[in-house]
């Protein structure tokens, strides 16, 4: 390979791990990373260090004496099933991984077409050498790391340069007269149709060998497992599978050390001969990789999700936006629309519409004799909606400022005082947190009308639970009581992603980003433990007011228990949640005021 | 009226903007020209509110920004250097938003006037992502120019414009400072500067050099030729970082 281009490799490497070594000069940054290598160590080395002195897995337990022979059998199946896959859906674009920058300047500099493909294949190792040190650190002891990181690099490798050089071959046949190409493509074809074809028939006759289930499982599972292992090996499957099971011999190979020294040798042997494949193409395969990489750049998900191709498509708007009013409407709107431009009417339509439907259509299958006790699949659904979704509202959806920091310079002239925009930027994952609850709503209560509506008892004696729990009317005033606290809930939860955005906006993910490496992974578990912590704290003062509420009632007034009561202290819960969102609007416009975006949100996007 | 006075702003450290003042009366087209890292980008996203300054005082139309943050913003409008649009808004989407967040009356007929007078009526349903650059930058001065404001501010607003598109829009300019607007443009190009602007300041390492008319400056620097253009003037009072910033 080209020194220079070596060294292009090994400079931008320095220069990544320079880079992000630079920030930990900022304290923030430096704690991050100290919790991230933290985390990282407790989640990954801790399970390696404990293996230590251990033996593999597979020494350890007892294996039914066919189980490994067809587990070897089964995967080199699936290994063949695999390749035929690749051959069958590769693009014909073959887009090697290499940035812009990447391509105007190696495409006109004066280098082989051999030594750009190297260098587009090197530049995929630190990549898959770090999936191969995960797998190997969870998959094997200490005393056979080296060689199962070898292994499954060797595999990993594989895979990239098959996938590589069928689309290479794709490509190739795409420029050749379709004569030739299709000689070609009719000689691939007509191979996997003939293998198949033999793997299938082979397969068939040893399944159909073994008989029925239960004489295969009369003798018991090991008996099974052994029956199943000769019936598999004694036909021409084996022979037909010869390659995919040299493959996995290294992994799944009999205990015998050849056996596996000649699946290994086979591997590494096949590697060499794919990157020689890979290198010696001479498809074209600039414009595909140009093409990949102005997609990266322009961060083809989101463009592709924005991509709407009819003109009437892209006109809907979760609501029509009158051209005067208030401001915050028009931010609310703005920020619908990156959850996508359906209409809010025609979704709560369909929504209740589906629902409708659930409900008769669990009426129906009740009146034809389903048990009953299936209602409590769209119930508990619908009880998992209602009371999961407010509490982790600020993460399930970001169409916030989480999304907005990144335009701060449209943004910050518009003319709307500080905390009436994070107000305003609340609206748009509210609404969707609105939406989940609500469908957890008429889930639940679609499940219990369901049971009346198909003439059996009311819901409460037809679930075996008490009449005061499942009733209809006792399901509506749990339900109103989750939704009435569960929104509040939602909006603290939500303004506290908002402020942590605005305090620390270099530690919030923003927009589509995702960072990596351990100060990212220890400033994402900070701030998740920060969220849980605010809302542990958020809660204090509803807890608080409800106990009060419920002293008043049942200690001095001796009001007896009704489910009535729920809905009331829910809101007597809400009042505390609604003024701490206030306070947290409040404090979130300040920092929006005093927000300088230059080193953190400016210079890290230029 | 643009009035900045004794502008500063540190990074790190780093003073940016070295008490800086400047005022651009209505009517007005001020040139602030620079080598690269003088100053001017963060001079006027100090202006437009976006990053805060570190001393000095601005106002918009008579508005202090830090007094009267709101009501300065609305007399203000603020073209980037980059195109920054909302990837999941429509052309159309970008005017309807901006013509409600500043309350203008007239914002649909004057949208779609705006966006035919910028070519882009028949890319109104167009996302960013599927315009050019050039086409960007047309509908962020469009937007921009919807709430007519009194105080404009471009950051090297030519760029990625085809020769037309630049001719349209140095008339854009000029019209909007005839209109009573105090425009603040901020570009590489001398000659754009030269032809537009009623005054020029340079500005080197945050510091204002040399502020005034054309032959004001040439008259500051008296050791140059007569009849000497921007570009001369500017190596000159720039000499020694210009060659070397581009």
């Amino acid at each position: 390979m080209n020194r220079a281009l070596l060294e292009l490799l090994g400079r931008s490497l320095r220069g990544r791990i320079l880079r992000r070594a630079r920030l930990l000069k900022q304290p923030k940054q430096l704690l991050g990373f100290v919790v991230g290598l933290a985390y990282f160590g407790w989640v990954m080395v801790r399970p390696f260090l404990g293996s230590l002195g251990k033996r593999s897995w597979r020494a350890g337990v007892h294996l039914p004496p066919g189980l490994l022979p067809s587990l070897h059998l089964l995967a080199a199946l699936a290994v063949a099933l695999l390749t035929s896959l690749i051959w069958l859906l590769a693009s014909s674009k073959p887009a090697l991984r290499l940035t812009e920058t990447e391509i105007h300047l190696l495409l006109p500099a004066p280098l082989s077409r051999r030594q750009v493909l190297e260098y587009a294949l090197l530049k995929q190792q630190p990549g898959i050498l770090l999936g191969a040190l995960v797998t190997s650190i969870y998959s094997a002891g200490l005393a056979h790391f080296l060689p199962r990181l070898a292994i499954v690099w060797a595999l990993l490798t594989l895979v990239d340069l098959h996938l590589k050089g069928v689309s290479l071959w794709k490509a190739r046949m795409k420029e050749l007269p379709a004569a030739a190409a299709l000689r070609w493509r009719s000689l691939a074809a007509g191979f996997a149709v003939v293998y198949w074809t033999a793997t299938a028939i082979a397969l068939w006759n040893a399944l159909t060998s073994l008989g029925s289930l239960e004489s295969l499982f009369g003798g018991g599972f090991e008996a099974a497992v052994s029956s199943l292992a000769g019936a598999l090996r004694a036909g021409p499957l084996p022979a037909l599978l010869t390659p995919f099971l040299l493959i996995t011999a290294p992994v799944l190979g009999g205990p015998g050390l050849s056996s596996r020294l000649a699946g290994g040798l086979f591997l590494f042997a096949l590697v060499a001969a794919h990157y020689e494949w890979v290198v010696r193409a001479n498809a074209r395969f600039e414009e595909a990789a140009l093409d990949r990489a102005r997609r990266q750049a322009a961060h083809a998900e989101r463009r592709r999700r924005f991509d709407l191709s009819s003109a009437r498509a892209r006109r809907r708007q979760p609501f029509p936006l009158p051209p005067a009013g208030r401001p915050e409407i028009a931010i609310w709107w703005k920020n619908l629309m990156l959850g996508g431009r359906r209409s809010l009417r025609s979704g709560a339509l369909w929504t209740v519409a589906v629902l409708a439907l659930l409900t008769a259509g669990f009426a129906v299958l009740f009146r034809l004799g389903t048990p009953p006790w299936v209602a409590w699949l769209p119930a508990s659904t619908g009880l998992f909606l209602l009371g999961f979704a407010p509490p982790f509202a600020g993460m399930l959806r970001r169409n916030d400022l989480r999304f907005d920091l990144l335009q701060v310079e449209i943004l910050r002239p518009w003319p709307i005082p500080g905390w009436r925009l994070v107000a305003a930027e609340l609206l748009a994952p509210a609404t969707a947190v609105l939406w989940t609850t609500l469908v957890g709503a008429g889930l639940v209560l679609g499940s219990v009308a369901s049971l009346p509506l198909a003439g059996l008892a009311e819901g409460g004696e037809a679930l075996h639970v008490p009449a005061a729990v499942a009733s209809a009317p006792a399901a509506l005033a749990f339900v109103a009581a989750l939704l009435l606290a569960g929104m509040p809930l939602a909006l603290v939860s939500i303004a506290l992603q908002n402020v942590a955005a605005l305090l620390l906006p270099g530690w919030v993910p923003l927009g589509m980003d995702r960072r990596r490496g351990p100060a990212a992974m220890g400033q994402h578990v900070l701030v998740g433990l920060a969220q849980l912590l605010g809302m542990a704290v958020a809660a204090i003062l509803p807890a608080l007011a409800v106990l009060a509420a419920a002293t008043i009632f049942h200690l001095l007034l001796g009001i007896p228990f009704t489910v009535w009561e729920l809905p009331l202290f829910a809101l007597v819960a809400a009042f505390p949640l609604l003024v701490e969102t206030a306070l947290l609007v409040r404090a979130g416009g300040a920092l929006w005021d005093r927000l300088d975006p230059s080193m953190e949100i400016l210079a890290t996007r230029e | 009226m643009i009035a900045i006075e004794d502008l500063v702003k540190t990074y790190d450290g780093f003073t940016a903007v070295d008490h800086l003042s400047l005022a651009v009366a209505p009517g007005e087209i001020l040139g602030l020209v620079g080598p690269n890292g003088a100053g001017k980008t963060t001079t006027l996203r100090c202006l437009a509110g976006i990053i805060p300054k570190t001393s000095g005082r601005i106002a918009v139309a008579g508005h202090d920004l830090d007094a009267e943050p709101v009501a300065a913003r609305r007399e203000l409008a603020f073209v980037p250097d980059e195109p920054r649009l909302f990837d999941n808004l429509t052309v159309w989407d970008h005017m309807l938003i901006i013509g409600r967040l500043y309350g203008v009356a007239d914002g649909l007929p004057r949208s779609q006037e705006l966006l035919a007078r910028f070519e882009l009526a028949d890319r109104r349903d167009a996302f960013p992502a599927e315009l050019s650059r050039g086409m960007k930058q047309k509908l962020m001065i469009a937007a921009a120019l919807l709430h007519r404001p009194s105080a404009l501010i471009l950051d090297e607003p030519l760029t990625g414009l085809d020769p037309g598109a630049m001719r349209r829009m140095r008339r854009t300019i000029v019209e909007q400072a005839e209109a009573g607007s105090s425009v603040l443009v901020s570009s590489h190009m001398l000659h754009l500067v030269q032809e537009i602007c009623s005054r020029v300041a340079i500005v080197q390492n945050g510091k204002k050099v040399l502020e005034g008319t054309l032959p004001e400056i040439r008259a500051a620097l008296p050791d140059l030729r007569e009849g000497a253009d921007l570009e001369e003037i500017f190596l000159r009072a720039t000499e020694g970082s210009a060659e070397g910033g581009g």
